[in-house]
Order: structure tokens, then sequence, then C-alpha cells
């Protein structure tokens, strides 16, 4: 049951961390609340102080910034989905919002949230690895940024300090000739977190099936979402076709490190690795 | 005969305000002065109670009452068939869900504080959890009478000559998953103590008359002190045929004399609450070359959980139901409903029957690709029809539907264009099957169990009809029937109709909404009612109008004469009886038909009525991930005279989504006596963009007992799906399923095993 706080609703970004700087070790920030509320009902965390960021506008913003997009740490799945921007932009990652819960988890969510949350199973975090995407920390004494690959510790562990509010993220935008693809197997097709996924993100070669450079980051793979820098090497600048896909796609099972749970065996999820990384390349290379 | 209201797509009567959340469920109430309520629960799936220390909870602030076993006024148990659950338990715990104590507070915080400051000291015992290590020399004994709470052994001719006779014989071994209701509104309402020292229960139930009786013997109290209001029930499917909350609020309104909540969250609910059996079945299945089947050998274990509820009854009928809709000439079906430390199996929807139609009908699918032949044609040929003598020896009286079924499946455009529709896989690793299944389902309680129904009908002064049945509205449209038919009837517009259903004040005794009974029994007991109160009216009226009765015609708004212009609206009819002294109101009383005598060997055998549905299933499996996605469903239910056209098909609709949830996704899983997974995060259903496209094909075999022609629809619309479904897998991608759930990971597991994959089964561990 959720135990009695204070809410705060700072109405800027100072405002707000002003705040956390006073009361950083007792205040739990919330965006979208749909991380933060399954925790607080479950009795996982006991905040004394709940800061509520939804006032800050500041945050919800997506912009182009040179060659760079950035989305506010507030922005929504469903912005990402229907911002004219992003579709163009950053279609990998509308692909990985667009998996998120349901309408009205993805109403509320956000891409901040996702993040802080740091779940290996997140739906936005493999797109934002593979597209080596950053993610700038704001804190009364200044701003860091960090690549979201680096700034994942562990499951539910980042490099945020109690004192710094995720800020907004920036991704390089895509550019001609990139394609991407997002892979998710979940036990149904709403409402289902990841039993494994996959983001690739590549620049097509000059000649016909190669890749001139190629991400991939695996989710719900690893403790943290992982790049497959292996498989990555392997696919680069070669000719691809069916055959020589399914031996190199093999390698990612030496990728990653999963475990068993309730969804799904530690044996099961190593084999998706493959499997959802063969089917998005396949895609990618010889479907679109 | 052309009807103005039966057959027709009536609004439901409940819709707007179910729609616009104006509704108010049980769970939704609050009184002035309310309590809140908790349950202190075990701690142990299995063990001795040592002690038990409720005085931290005492004193806690807030706290009202704290309750015990000494507090149980009356019998502490209850159970439909056998009471054997304690209502507060005593001296021993058998399973997680097990009540230990009560507490009332002030607030649901303090509530939930008391509770968990009650300590208690167990003797932990060794937990069963599964029910064939059960029924081994040495267990340890749940109950008194041991671990088998039910065997049955029906034999028909002779097995062993059948499988003599028989070309081919096959022999599978299955098992089902412990499924749950997952109804919306989880169990719960508010109990208030009222002036004349007695208790108005208000919750969800799909049985308020045996509450109240169920309520009265643990409270000890006269049953008409006990009014059950259950209307509406926020879902049911067979998960409140049972007491779950009922008796706890009744005991802490009698204590505190004050209105008490209790509503369980969904973890409380999925750890208390009934689940179906999860059954281990053998079959030995035997055919003679020309596909004519010849002998049956089934033998099931079922997991009862702790206690008994309905765990006998739901066996029965996977005995009563093992062979389908087919004739068998030798068969020899056993099985034992056995007492676990799991969480507790009773009534679902299907009742037993999911689990043995899963099982007969891949045997059937097994069967046709092994003889070479069409699996429509091999369910024809054996299919059963009217007078008929059914596998377990009985014959069968009433309309069977079966082969109409059948053929209307095979006429359907997904069977007729299934090649096609194969072919249409979009992607170079996904494979696309079609698998068919027919299902028959008995309706009504059965023998040797007076199964009634009754109707309240009472015309008021202002011209309208209140119609009392009691049978609960649980979400399925009960209630828009009951309008219908009684408009019907009565002869009057369906706007002077009012229902009740759900309220042992306000309706006669009808019995349960389970058994697929409601719209069968309360239509009945209608038809059973209204000639008399009919008469009536038409007697008050003749004076009105000075015209002989038999002149006298009904018309929407009242009578009239037939060949005069001459009227008399309702309202006057109804001031006319009052003073002539003629009662408005009739309560009638309908018995099922029966047969004459049970079936040796399973108590409660055979049911006289049946409803029939043949479903097909068209897959999508991901033979790299081992995903399947189910495109497309036809159903052809046969259940008599469709009452609403619509209501059949919301039916139909909702069970494909369920039986395809038990085929692909749902499945309790507990460990040691465990859950493992207690909610919705865990517990996989299907969602609206899981829910394949869906056709239904009604079939009206018109059915001499049913009211209008009526039998029932609300369980077998759920049941062939699942081998449909299973069965479409292997016509996709060559795969047995025998055990279900099939998720994902099980069916990559087999393809892998299969050597399917591109890439050569399972990667090698490290
Ligand atoms: C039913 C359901 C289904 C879901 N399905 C999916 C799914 O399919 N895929 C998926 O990836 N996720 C899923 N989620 C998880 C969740 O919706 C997402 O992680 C979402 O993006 C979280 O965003 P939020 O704004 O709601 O986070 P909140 O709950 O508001 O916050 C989550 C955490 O992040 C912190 N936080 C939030 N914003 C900031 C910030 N700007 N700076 C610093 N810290 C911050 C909070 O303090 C909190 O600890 C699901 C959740 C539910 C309830």
């Amino acid at each position: 049951m959720v135990n009695d706080f204070r809410l705060v609703r700072p109405k800027t970004l100072p405002e707000a961390l002003g705040l956390l700087d006073e009361f950083g070790q007792e205040i739990e920030p919330v965006a979208g609340g749909t991380d933060l509320l399954v925790k607080l009902e479950d009795g996982r965390i006991r905040p004394s102080q709940v800061m509520d960021l939804s006032a800050l506008n500041e945050l919800k913003q997506i912009r182009l910034v040179g060659e760079d997009l950035h989305l506010g740490a507030l922005v929504t799945h469903t912005a990402v989905l229907e911002s004219p921007l992003t579709r163009t932009e950053a279609p990998l990652l509308v692909m990985g919002c667009r998996t998120v819960g349901s309408t009205q988890i993805r109403n509320m969510g956000t891409l901040g949230g996702n993040l802080a949350t740091a779940s290996p199973a997140g739906d936005s975090i493999p797109a934002l690895v593979a597209l080596e995407a950053k993610v700038v920390l704001a804190s009364k004494k200044g701003e860091r940024t960090l690549p979201v690959e680096d700034f994942l510790v562990g499951p539910g562990k980042t490099e945020r300090r109690r004192e710094e509010l995720i800020k907004e993220i920036i991704l390089p935008c895509a550019r001609e000739g990139e394609k991407g693809f997002y892979n998710k197997l979940g036990q149904r097709n709403a409402l289902a977190i990841s039993i494994a996924n996959v983001a690739v993100w590549v620049r097509l070669g000059e000649r016909k099936n190669t890749l001139s450079r190629v991400r991939i980051a695996f989710g719900a793979l690893a403790p943290t979402v992982k790049r497959g820098r292996m498989v990555e090497d392997a696919l680069t600048d070669r000719e691809l076709d069916e055959a020589s896909l399914k031996g190199i796609t093999q390698l990612a099972w030496k990728e990653v490190a999963p475990i068993t749970d309730i969804r799904a065996s530690a044996q099961y999820r190593r084999d998706m690795a493959i499997a959802l990384l063969y089917q998005s390349l396949y895609h990618i290379l010889f479907l679109s | 005969m052309s009807f103005r209201y039966v057959g027709k797509p009536i609004p439901r009567v409940d819709a707007r305000e179910k729609a616009t959340g104006a509704a108010r469920y049980m769970t939704d109430l609050a009184f002035p002065g309310m309590l809140w309520a908790k349950v202190k629960r075990s701690d142990y799936p299995h063990a001795l109670i040592k002690g038990i220390d409720v005085s931290k909870a005492r004193t806690w602030p807030g706290v009202v009452a704290v309750l015990t076993w000494p507090d149980v006024p009356g019998y502490n148990g209850f159970g439909i068939v056998v009471p054997d659950q304690p209502v507060l338990c005593r001296d021993r715990v058998r399973f997680l869900g097990d009540a230990i104590a009560l507490v009332a507070a002030q607030t649901e915080e303090a509530a939930t504080k008391a509770a968990e400051l009650i300590t208690v000291e167990y003797e932990p015992l060794p937990v069963l959890e599964d029910p064939r290590a059960a029924l081994k020399p040495g267990a340890v004994q749940i109950h008194a009478g041991g671990n088998t709470h039910q065997h049955n052994l029906v034999t028909q001719g002779d097995v062993e000559k059948g499988f003599g006779e028989a070309d081919l014989i096959i022999e599978n071994y299955y098992v089902t998953p412990r499924q749950m209701h997952a109804f919306l509104e989880t169990e719960g309402g508010v109990a208030t103590a009222d002036p004349d020292g007695g208790i108005t229960v208000y919750a969800g139930s799909q049985h308020s008359y045996r509450d109240q009786l169920q309520i009265a013997r643990a409270l000890d109290l006269n049953p008409r002190l006990i009014r059950v209001v259950s209307n509406p029930t926020g879902g049911g499917f067979g998960g409140k045929d049972e007491i779950v909350v009922q008796i706890h609020l009744a005991l802490l309104a009698h204590h505190t004399r004050r209105p008490v909540k209790l509503w369980l969250s969904r973890e409380e609910s999925v750890r208390a609450g009934i689940k179906r059996h999860r059954e281990f079945l053998y079959y030995r299945t035997g055919v003679k070359k020309d596909g004519i089947l010849v002998a049956n050998e089934v033998k099931i274990f079922a997991d009862t959980g702790a206690y008994a509820t309905l765990g006998g009854p739901v066996v029965s009928l996977s005995v009563g139901h093992a062979c389908g809709p087919y004739r068998i000439p030798h068969v020899r079906l056993e099985s034992f409903c056995v007492y676990t430390n799991n969480g507790i199996s009773g009534a679902f929807r299907g009742f037993g029957v999911n689990q043995v139609t899963f099982a007969m009908e891949t045997q059937m699918d097994i069967l046709a690709h092994q003889l070479g032949m069409d699996p429509l044609e091999l369910r024809l040929k054996n299919a059963l029809r009217q007078g008929d003598l059914n596998p377990l020896g009985f014959r069968m009286d009433t309309s069977v539907g079966a082969i109409p079924s059948l053929t209307a499946v095979g006429g359907s455009e997904l069977w007729k264009n299934r090649w096609a529709k194969k072919a249409e896989a979009t992607l170079p690793w996904k494979r696309r099957g079609v698998g068919i299944a027919t299902a028959l389902q008995g309706n009504g309680l059965g023998a040797g169990r007076p199964d009634y129904g009754g109707a309240l009908l009472r015309l008021l002064p202002g011209g309208t009809y209140e119609v009392g049945i009691s049978c609960p509205e649980i979400g399925q449209g009960n209630t828009t029937a009951y309008a219908q038919m009684a408009a019907e009837t009565l002869e009057c517009s369906i706007e002077r109709i009012r229902v009740y259903t759900g309220d042992t004040r306000k309706a006669v005794d009808s019995g349960s909404t389970s058994a697929s009974r409601s719209v069968y029994t309360g239509g009945n007991s209608i038809l059973a009612g209204a000639p008399t109160l009919k008469e009536r009216l038409r007697k008050a009226a003749a004076g009105l109008l000075g015209l002989p009765e038999d002149d006298l015609e009904f018309f929407p708004e009242g009578l009239r004469g037939k060949s005069t212009s001459r009227s008399a609206t309702l309202e006057e009819v109804a001031r006319e009886m009052d003073r002539l002294g003629l009662s408005r109101e009739v309560k009638s009383t309908f018995l099922w038909p029966a047969a004459e005598r049970e079936i040796e060997g399973a108590p409660g055998l055979p049911e006289i009525i049946y409803a029939y549905n043949t479903q097909i299933a068209l897959v999508e499996v991901d033979t790299l991930t081992g995903q399947t996605r189910v495109l497309e469903v036809v159903s052809v239910p046969e259940t008599g005279r469709v009452i609403n056209p619509q209501g059949l098909e919301g039916q139909a609709d909702g069970g494909a989504v369920m039986g395809m949830g038990y085929a692909l996704m749902e499945d309790i899983i507990m460990e040691g006596g465990y859950y493992k997974n207690t909610n919705f995060s865990t517990y996989i259903l299907p969602t609206a963009l899981d829910a394949p496209g869906h056709v239904t094909v009604m079939v009206e075999e018109s059915e001499a007992t049913g009211p209008f022609g009526a039998k029932g629809v609300g369980e077998v619309v759920c049941v062939p799906v699942t081998p449909a479904i299973t069965n479409a897998i292997y016509d996709a991608v060559g795969v047995r399923v025998t055990k279900i759930p099939v998720t994902a990971e099980e069916a990559y597991r087999a393809l892998a095993d299969n050597s399917l994959l591109p890439h050569g089964g399972t990667t090698p561990h490290v």
C-alpha cells in the first residue's frame, strides 16, 4: 500500500534542481508515474517526498539542433510516435517506443522515466544505445553528458546521482542510407515485458547487400541493454546473403548473458538473441 | 412462429448504465461509518497451527474488531458440496489462501497494518503439489478421509475387446493448466448489520441463495435474517460460485454491528480464489481403418487443491465429456479428484470439459492424420445423433447439434479456403495452419441433484411488471434475455418489464448462474408462471371491458377486444385486479428434466441437455521464435434457439479469446504450494491486440424442453477453440501439443527438437 508522502510540484527546472539539492536523499521524482506507482503500491519504495515533474514544460520539447535531435526527458512514448521530427530523424526510436505497454502507458510514460528505471527490458533503451545517444544530466551545480550505454550500470542502477535530473537525450539524426529495425519478443502483443529484444541501426554499403556501419543493441539479454560489437564487426563490409546471415548471427549468443525468470529461460533467451537479430537484418536487407 | 423480442438483437437493458460507468457494483458501495476489513492468511501451504497471537493487532489504533475461530458462532466450515473449508482456521492450514483471522478497522491502512501484526506459530507439514504423488502410499493426508476426494470409474462395453477390434490404437499423455477466471472485479463487497438483527451482504456472486444458506450455517442464524445482494457482479466465469468473502463479511458485520467492506486485491484474489483444475490425462483410443471409433480408455488425475468446493462435480463432468460428442461402444473412464496443498480448484466456465476436450480432440486429430482422413470427415463419421447411445450408456434424447455444427463449419469461408489461407504466410520463417475441434457441454446440474428454478412475476399498480429471478447477472446478459422472454410471454412491451436478479429479497430462488443454466431456467420459470398471471389479468379486463374472456387479446400496453376497439391499459387492469381481490403476483416453480438414474461410478452424471460447438482456427507460427498468432477463428455454437443473437455473439467472442488464452498463455504456476505469478503482470491474459478475427455462425436446433427452444450458451463457446488452435499449430509446423499452455518457448523447443530451425536447434550450453 502506498505510504503518505509530501508532494512537491516545481514550476521550473532550476526550482526542481534546487529541491533535489536540498532533499536529494529523500525525494523521488515522478514523470508519468507508470514505473513509480507500481513501486509505491507494492511498498518497494517509501519516499517521504515525491516531486512531480509534470509542470516542467521545458523538458517536453523535441528539437533539432544542428545534426542532432534533442528529446526532453519528459517526452512521452506517444509524443515520440506522433512527432514528425522523430519519424524522419529517429525512426528506430519510434519503432521501440511503439512497443511500450499500451496506448494508456505510452500516453503517460516518458523517455526519462524509461531510462531512469534502467530495466534491462526497457523498450526505448536498445534504440538509444544502437543510435549511440547521449543523456544530459542536470544538477544545481551544472550539467554533464554521458553516452546512454555508459549511463546504465545494472538492473535499476544508473550513473544518475540523487541530486541530478535527466534533462534530455541527444541522438544523431538519421542520415541518407541509414535504416533500422526493432524486434521485440514478448508474451503477447501488448502490455508485454520483453523476453528479449534487439535494435539494429545500419548504414547501407555501396555494394548491394553490404553494410558499411552496423550498430546492434540487445535488450533483456544481459544486466543492462548491451551493444553487440562482435556481431557488428562481423557484419560490416561484407556481402551478405541468407546463408551468411544465418552464420554470422549465431555469434549473438556470445554477446549476451541472460537469466531465467518466470517469462523465459536463459537458454531460450540466448537463442532468441540470434533469432531476433536474424529477422531484423533480414528485414533490413531483403524486405525493405 | 414469429416473435417480437425473442431472437432479436435487443440492446442490453444494462448497457447504458455499464457503458457510462453509472452502474454501481457491490464493491463500489459505501455506507456511513463503514469499516475496512483485512484477512490474515496462512504463511505456509501446509502446517499445523500451534498458536495465534492477535494482541498487538487488537490494540493497534483504529482497530475495531479482530476475529479468530472462536468467533464463528455456527459451523466453522463452508463448501457447496462438502463444507470442509474452515471459515477461520483453528489448528491447521492446508493452502496459502487459508484464512486465520479477520480485522476490521476505521481505515484500510489500519486494517492492513493490524493484520500484519498478527503472529501465528506453525509446525510445517510436508507439501503435496502433484495429485499423482498425493495418491502414493505414505503421503501425508490432507483431510481425515484421505487425499482422494472423489474417484469415478465408468465402463461400457468391454474396452479390451474394443481395442482388439481396432486397426489403429494411439496412446498419449496430456497436461492442462491452472487457468484463472481473471474477472475484472475481484472478490469483495460490503456487509451491513440490519436493525432487525439480520445481516445484508452485498457481494458479487453467482448464487445469492446458496450464499445465504452458507452464511446462515456459519453464523447460526435463521437464513431469513440474511439478505444477499449480488447484482451486478463484475464477472464470474465460475469463480464466484463458491464463497470467498461472503461469510467473512457477514461475520464482521455481525460482531461489529457496523457496515464493513472487504475487497481482495488482485494478489489476494490469486491467493485465495478458485482456479480451473490442473489435470493430468492419459488417453488410449482405438479406431477401425474406416475411421469408426471402437474403444477409448481415459484416466484422469485432477488437482483439486486444498478443499472440495465443486471439485467432485467438475471432475465428474471431465469423465462425462471425456469421449467428446462421439459414439464409442467400448470405454473405460476413470478419474481421481485429489486434494493437494495448491490453490483451490472448482467451478470454471466449461467445468471440467475443457481439459478432456483438449485431449480428446487432439486424439481425433492424430487419428485423422494417421488414417489419412480429413479431420472433419472423421468427426462427422463418429458424431452422435439424437437417439444414439452416448459412450456412457445413456440415450441422447434431447436435441443433438454435433452434426449440424460440424457441417456448418465445413461450409465456412475459412474451412473452404484453408489451403489458400495457409499459403498466405507473410515471411519466410512463418508457417500457417488450420485446426478444427468440436465439443459438447452438459447444461444444468445433472442427475441426482435437484435442479430447479422459479420466477416472481408481479404486475405493479403503474402497469409495469417486476420479474424476479435470482440467477445473478454476471455480465453475460441473462437480465436482457429474461426481459425479452418475459415481454414475449406476457405479450407486453419490453419497456414494461423490470428484471431483478441476484437479490434474495427481490427474487425467488432460481439457483445459480452456472452450468450454462440461467437462460434455460429463468425462461422456463417465466413460462411456468405467466399463464396464471395472464389468466387473472384477462379476468379483470373482461369485467372492465364487458367482454367475454376469450374475446380478449393482449397488446403491448394492455388488453383489448379482438373485434372491438375497446381496450384497457395494464394500469387500469391492475387497479381492477385490486378491486376484485385478485393477486397481482405469481411465484412459479420449474423443475429441470433429469435422468432417471445416475450413471454408475460417476455421481451427478449424466446431464440431459447438451449444447454443441465446433471451432476452427487459423494460426501463424514463427518458426524462429516459436510464437503463435491466432489470426482467425470461426465458432459454430449450436445452443438451441438463440434468444439474443448479439448476446450470443458477445459470449462467443469472449469464449474464443478465453479458450485461446488457455491454449497459449494462461497458467497459475505453483511451486511447493507457493504462487509464482501473483497478478496480471505475470499471469498472462490475451489482450485486444492478441484477439483473432472472429466469426460466429449460429446453428439453431430447437430444443423441445427449452424456453422458446433455447439451451445454454455460456460455456461451450470457450471449449473446442483450445484444441482447434493446438491442432492448427500441428498443421502449421508439425509440432504436436500435448501440454498447454504452449508458450513460444515451449513451441520453440519442440521445433528445435524437430530441427526445423534454419540455424539447427538450440545453441550449445556454455
Ligand atoms: C502496465 C505497464 C506496462 C509497461 N510496459 C512497458 C513496456 O512494454 N516497455 C517498457 O519499456 N516499459 C514498460 N513499462 C514501464 C514504464 O511505462 C516505462 O519505463 C516508462 O517509460 C516510465 O516512464 P514514466 O515517466 O512513467 O516514469 P516514472 O514512473 O514517472 O518514473 C520512473 C523512475 O524514473 C525516475 N525519473 C523519471 N523521470 C526522471 C527524470 N527526468 N530524471 C530523473 N529521474 C527520473 C523516477 O524517479 C522513477 O524512479 C510498463 C509499465 C506498466 C505499468
